[in-house]
């Protein structure tokens, strides 16, 4: 599977004065409730190799009625420090028409972006950046 | 100018009313239906409305470079 880089809109800063855009690893998933199929969500997510898991804001596991369990609690630690608590939930992962048994972290504050982490996403693929060409290369593992 | 030239372009004009927002794109073309704060206040705005038709999307505030973040 391929998809581009998105091109987002930038300010220039006095570090990067002539950054009027950048590139971001974004993709289209599908987020599926394994036990009601019909409640799914087309979301754009960025794919963070940084990210132990995969995070999503808790108003999706909402709109698409998972039963969370908030015993499955996972506390996460962002770069500037602080900690968010998430639950961990499994789901049906879709990408490019191929539907993965897989789960996610769901998060009850505002997340600042969905991301795709490495427990989650970069388990089930082998993950190729051509940031030259803009492309992104998803190769199922199974 | 190159169709893909072209999308990206589009692309980039689509988002800059939208720094650091959450909105609801059309599946068809490249609309954006609604936005919203938060992704909650989205959905409420987009209220009977079934949420399947759209594509949601985080736009990143344009003024600071990402690293793993959750916050």
């Amino acid at each position: 599977m391929k998809f581009k880089f998105i091109r987002i809109p930038a300010k220039p800063s006095p570090a990067f004065p002539n950054k009027y855009s950048t590139l971001v690893p974004i993709i289209p998933v599908r987020l599926i409730n394994k036990a009601k199929q019909d409640k799914y969500i087309d979301i754009r997510a960025m794919i963070d190799s940084g990210a132990d898991v995969s995070i999503f804001p808790m108003s999706i596991a909402d709109k698409i009625e998972l039963n969370i369990d908030r015993r499955k609690i996972q506390q996460i630690r962002g770069i500037e420090q602080s900690i968010i608590e998430t639950y961990r939930h499994e789901i049906y992962l879709e990408i490019g028409g191929w539907k993965f048994d897989t789960d996610a972290c769901f998060c009850s504050k505002d997340i600042t972006f969905p991301v795709l982490g490495r427990h989650g996403f970069f388990n089930l693929f082998e993950v190729r950046f051509d940031y030259e060409k803009e492309s992104i290369e998803l190769k199922p593992k199974i | 100018m190159e169709n893909k030239e072209k999308a990206e372009h589009d692309f980039l004009d689509l988002l800059k009313p939208y720094e650091d927002m959450w909105i609801a794109l059309s599946k068809d073309n490249p609309i954006v239906i609604g936005s919203a704060k938060t992704l909650e206040e989205l959905f409420n705005k987009l209220g009977e409305e079934d949420y399947r038709k759209f594509e949601f999307m985080k736009v990143p505030a344009f003024n600071v470079c990402y690293a793993p973040h959750y916050l």
